[in-house]
């Protein structure tokens, strides 16, 4: 019997929770927290300094941008969202200190002043919707408005999610090189810039942006190498147990259990684990309604990645369908070696 | 003035959210400089853009503590600030229209409107290095320095000389006006301190100042150190009691140097700053009290005497400005009586000098009048019909003065004259009975062909009534007895029965005795009721028998003459028509009259004309004159009759309209 509407719910939430506790999430986590000390650190010597200098000028120190590129699904969002959640975990009751800022940045993000509207209402002050009709704008006086916010609630790092909607508009680069540079020379605080390899350019092209970099982190797709199939697989392996034994379905579904299985998926997935995990989400909900309880089987997955595929086919390397010709060779051959390394392992 | 003109709402009531970075207000801040400092903190750089995010409108933004009134935008505000409302409510500088100004609320007090500034932001820089906000009572337009440090205020920015405003938040201690290349405030104010006010009696200033503190308890403490002599007045009675003074005290300056004195006070009226030395010169005599007050007006005549070149007012002359706030009616009437008061006796330790220079016995026309017991105005109309001579003095407004020897000699007759109404206040009896006193022997009525045309009503000898009032006075003293009054009872005060009483009272029969020193209706008491009633009645009845038999009422000849009563009267007070006694006319009087004269009534219904012109035309045809009074101008147009029959005759009665009297 088909399950109510929210029965279906909490199984949706329940799959939501699912952490896989992966190396790359580590890697991210642990880079944002070195980022997020030595930020707090200098922003720390800035004050001083600015509280020595009284109305004087002062060249402060400058702080840092942590790249954090990868195609989507590569779990940049999930795992700033789980940084985040973090931090607020850290913080004692009551607190209305916001450690780390992250901002979703629109695609219709076209001038400095829209991009630091978004900063303010990401902080839900109220000037957020009047400062594109200021007549007086200055974007110094606003990053000045934007830093008195940011140390009043104790801000250090901002995250720039979908980084690569600022480049949207062709003519951006440029500016939006220049707006956040000037977030990190200003001093208001660190940048992590969070999108797809779009955002390169952004990157690249302003020279001074490019001192003020650390060690980017590379979400790279899963390639057909032992290791990344091994760490690809074991996601797989593990987010399949998870969903048993969390309930959300009842039975298991077979993810990992034969080597065509294993190449179906990573073909699917292109080597992406985040795609995995969405497209499971999609046949769950068809395995919702099954009669004997909460199944997904591969046709379900099937008919899930086409629909997934629908929708995101923008790229050539994801139209390939594995379900209707098969895995590719290369990759059946590929997962063959990493069994029989592993079965030598063992 | 309010600000819901121009104003939509920008943000629906519920979505209003607390900036990110919400202020404290400290203590005396005032509400714009509040705001100021608190958008100063956020990306918004107007004042009104800032205030639309509560829903407020943007019409004049600077004037918001004066004009905000509606609970649900002083509820969105404290929201926006992050602060509670009480706090907003505090701030208000609110305006209440009175009835002959208007005030304003400061923390508390109700202030002159007069005494606020409008749009200009004063800021004190060195206080502001301690704490950075704007004091309300900088707002104080009277107040040119910071109460605390006594720092004189800065209100134009020192590098662009710009005045400064409110529109612009780009901090509560920058100019608004110089902008360095990133757009942010280039000039602090702090940087520039301004000289410290020195004054000669410090403590005295800051009694003023503390008057005005947003803190109630400094003000309580302010205000028990005024003098008891105010009346209990509160801080802000004594604050614009202070600054009025003290302003008029700046005004003295100009009069000096020849400015008319109301000129140099209605310079005044605007919100300015004040002298901070005359602040303190006036705050003084308010702790002082009248001995102070005393002692000030006696400095400012020491000061003031001889350099006033003209003067609207005498007292002007002697004490510059200050005798002004008398009329000033910000001033609350308690304390000008006050003033008043220390006026008078100032005038009485130091008569004003009225003669006129030489000491050759002229005086200042009214205080000559005063000394013949004359009203000035007939003085006045004597000196300008040129009966009585007179000195003018070109360099003073005040100029005719006259001789009382001289005017005695020229008309020996205003030795003895009382007007009807001396002659009333003196024997408290109504003008009959004047009437009917003098036409029965007991007080003489006085005939003059060169005064008669001043007065509209008789005159008398004050010999007369000096010699009546005496015998009055003179009655045996004696107690017990009927009051005269309460022996006629209520129909005592009617015409002509004073007059009777007082005719009954001197016959010595009736036996009248004086029981005390009051006037003599009230102080003179009978032991026979009966017999005096009887008497006045019979003297009564007496007087009314002289009048000749025949007459009509004034009802009766306003209808005969086809005039309104008005009329009439005006008609028997110009001496056409004479009245035996009131309302009353003889017949003969009348006929006499109706022979003699033609109404302009009666000419308009013989002749038809409907309105003046046609009159005018009529007579200037008939060569006609309009008859002046015999005693007094008059506005009824009265004709001689024979003159006007005769210059109908000559008219064509074929194309000229026929009077209707010659027709009959």
């Amino acid at each position: 019997m088909a399950l109510t509407p929210d029965e279906q719910s909490a199984r949706l939430a329940k799959f939501d929770e699912i952490c896989v506790d992966h190396p790359r999430l580590k890697a991210i986590i642990s880079e944002v927290a070195s980022l997020a000390a030595d930020t707090r650190s200098r922003i720390r010597r800035n004050q001083s300094r600015l509280e020595l200098a009284g109305n004087r000028p002062v060249k402060l120190d400058e702080l840092w941008i942590l790249p954090i590129v990868g195609p989507s699904g590569a779990g940049k969002s999930f795992a700033i969202e789980k940084i985040v959640d973090a931090e607020y975990k850290r913080l004692p009751a009551g607190s209305d200190s916001i450690p780390i800022l992250p901002v979703t940045l629109r695609s219709s993000t076209k001038s400095t002043r829209q991009f630091q509207r978004q900063i303010l209402e990401a902080y839900e002050d109220p000037s957020a919707s009047v400062i594109l009709r200021e007549r007086d704008y200055s974007e110094a006086n606003v990053n000045n408005a934007i830093r008195k916010i940011a140390r009043h609630r104790q801000t250090s790092i901002i995250v720039l999610d979908e980084a690569h909607n600022l480049l949207a508009h062709s003519r951006n680069t440029s500016v939006m090189g220049k707006a956040i540079r000037s977030l990190v020379n200003d001093g208001l605080f660190s940048v992590v810039l969070a999108g797809t390899d779009e955002v390169l350019p952004l990157l690249r092209e302003d020279k001074e942006l490019r001192s003020r970099y650390r060690e980017g982190i590379w979400l790279n797709k899963l390639e057909l190498t032992p290791d990344d199939c091994s760490y690809f697989m074991s996601f797989a392996s593990y987010f399949e147990t998870e969903l048993i034994s969390r309930g959300i379905v009842d039975h298991p579904i077979g993810l990992t259990e034969t080597i065509d299985d294993r190449a179906t998926l990573y073909d699917m997935a292109d080597g992406v684990i985040g795609i995995v995990v969405r497209v499971l989400r999609l046949a769950l909900l068809r395995g919702f309604q099954k009669e004997k309880g909460v199944a997904i089987d591969w046709l379900d997955i099937a008919k899930a990645y086409r629909s997934w595929l629908f929708l995101n086919a923008d790229s050539k390397s994801k139209t390939f369908d594995p379900f209707r010709s098969g895995p590719r060779a290369a990759t059946k051959l590929a997962m063959e070696v990493q069994e029989r390394e592993a079965e030598a392992a063992q | 003035m309010k600000l819901s003109s121009r104003n939509v709402r920008t943000v629906a009531s519920a979505d209003v959210k607390p900036f990110a970075v919400t202020q404290t207000p400290f203590p005396g801040e005032s509400l714009v400089g509040y705001i100021s400092r608190s958008l100063a903190e956020t990306p918004i750089s107007r004042l009104a853009t800032g205030l639309s995010l509560a829903g407020i409108g943007t019409g004049h933004a600077e004037f918001i503590a004066s004009t905000l009134d509606d609970p649900q935008q002083i509820a969105d505000l404290a929201k926006l600030l992050g602060v509670g409302e009480a706090e907003i409510l505090h701030r208000l500088n609110q305006v209440t229209q009175g009835a002959q100004y208007e005030t304003f609320h400061h923390f508390g007090l109700q202030l002159h409107g007069r005494l606020k500034t409008s749009v200009v932001r004063r800021i004190a820089p060195t206080i502001m290095k301690r704490a950075n906000f704007h004091r309300a009572v900088w707002y104080i337009a009277p107040l040119s320095f910071d109460p605390e440090t006594r720092e004189t205020l800065l209100d134009r920015c020192p590098e662009c000389k710009h005045q400064l405003g409110w529109r612009r938040c780009r901090g509560i201690s920058m100019c608004d006006q110089c902008v360095n290349s990133h757009g942010g405030p280039a000039v602090d104010l702090r940087d520039f301190p301004q000289p410290i006010v020195e004054v000669h009696d410090a403590e005295a200033l800051q009694f003023v100042t503390d008057l005005v503190s947003h803190d109630g308890l400094i003000r309580e403490t302010a205000t028990a150190h005024a003098s008891k002599d105010w009346d209990a007045a509160g801080p802000a009675e004594l604050f614009t009691f202070t600054c009025t003074l003290a302003s008029y005290l700046e005004a003295d300056s100009a009069v000096i140097e020849g400015v008319d004195p109301k000129d140099a006070v209605s310079g005044f009226n605007a919100p300015r700053s004040l002298n901070a030395h005359a602040l303190a010169t006036i705050g003084r005599v308010m702790m002082g009290g009248r001995k102070a007050l005393g002692e000030f007006l006696d400095e400012r005549r020491a000061t003031l005497e001889g350099t006033v070149a003209k003067k609207s007012f005498e007292r002007c002359y002697y004490l510059g400005c200050v005798p002004f706030a008398l009329k000033n009616k910000r001033v609350s009437s308690s304390l000008r009586n006050v003033l008043q008061q220390a006026l008078k006796d100032h005038r009485q330790r130091k008569p004003f000098d009225r003669r006129m220079g030489g000491g050759d016995g002229h005086f200042v026309l009214k205080d000559a009048a005063k000394m013949l017991s004359l009203p000035a105005p007939l003085i006045n109309a004597l000196v300008n019909q040129e009966v009585i001579d007179c000195q003018r003095r070109k360099d003073r407004r005040m100029k005719t003065y006259v001789s009382p020897d001289n005017m005695l000699a020229q008309l020996p007759i205003l030795a003895d004259l009382i007007t009807t109404m001396g002659a009333l206040k003196a024997l408290s009896v109504s003008k009959e009975d004047l009437r009917s006193l003098a036409r029965h022997g007991l007080i003489t009525e006085l005939a003059d062909p060169l005064l008669d045309p001043f007065f509209r009503q008789p005159i008398y000898s004050r010999a007369s009534i000096e010699s009546l009032l005496d015998r009055l006075i003179k009655l045996p003293r004696g107690q017990g007895g009927t009051n005269i009054d309460v022996a006629w009872g209520a129909g005592f005060k009617l015409n002509c029965v004073r007059a009777a009483a007082i005719a009954a009272i001197l016959d010595p029969s009736i036996g009248a005795i004086k029981t005390g020193d009051g006037e003599w209706c009230e102080t003179i008491a009978i032991f026979d009721v009966p017999k005096f009633q009887q008497t006045v009645h019979e003297t009564i009845k007496s007087w009314t028998s002289s009048v000749p038999i025949g007459g009509m009422t004034s009802v009766q000849v306003a209808s005969k003459l086809g005039i309104a009563n008005p009329t009439l009267s005006e008609l028997h007070q110009a001496g056409f028509l004479v009245r035996s006694r009131p309302n009353w006319y003889s017949t003969e009087a009348v006929s006499s009259f109706t022979n003699k004269y033609i109404l302009g009534t009666e000419i308009r219904r013989n002749h038809r004309l409907t309105n003046n012109m046609q009159m005018r035309t009529l007579l200037q045809r008939l060569h006609l004159k309009r008859e002046t009074g015999p005693k007094y101008y008059n506005r009824v147009l009265v004709v001689d009759r024979v003159a006007y029959q005769e210059a109908i005759s000559t008219l064509d009665p074929k194309i000229e309209r026929a009077p209707g009297d010659l027709r009959r």
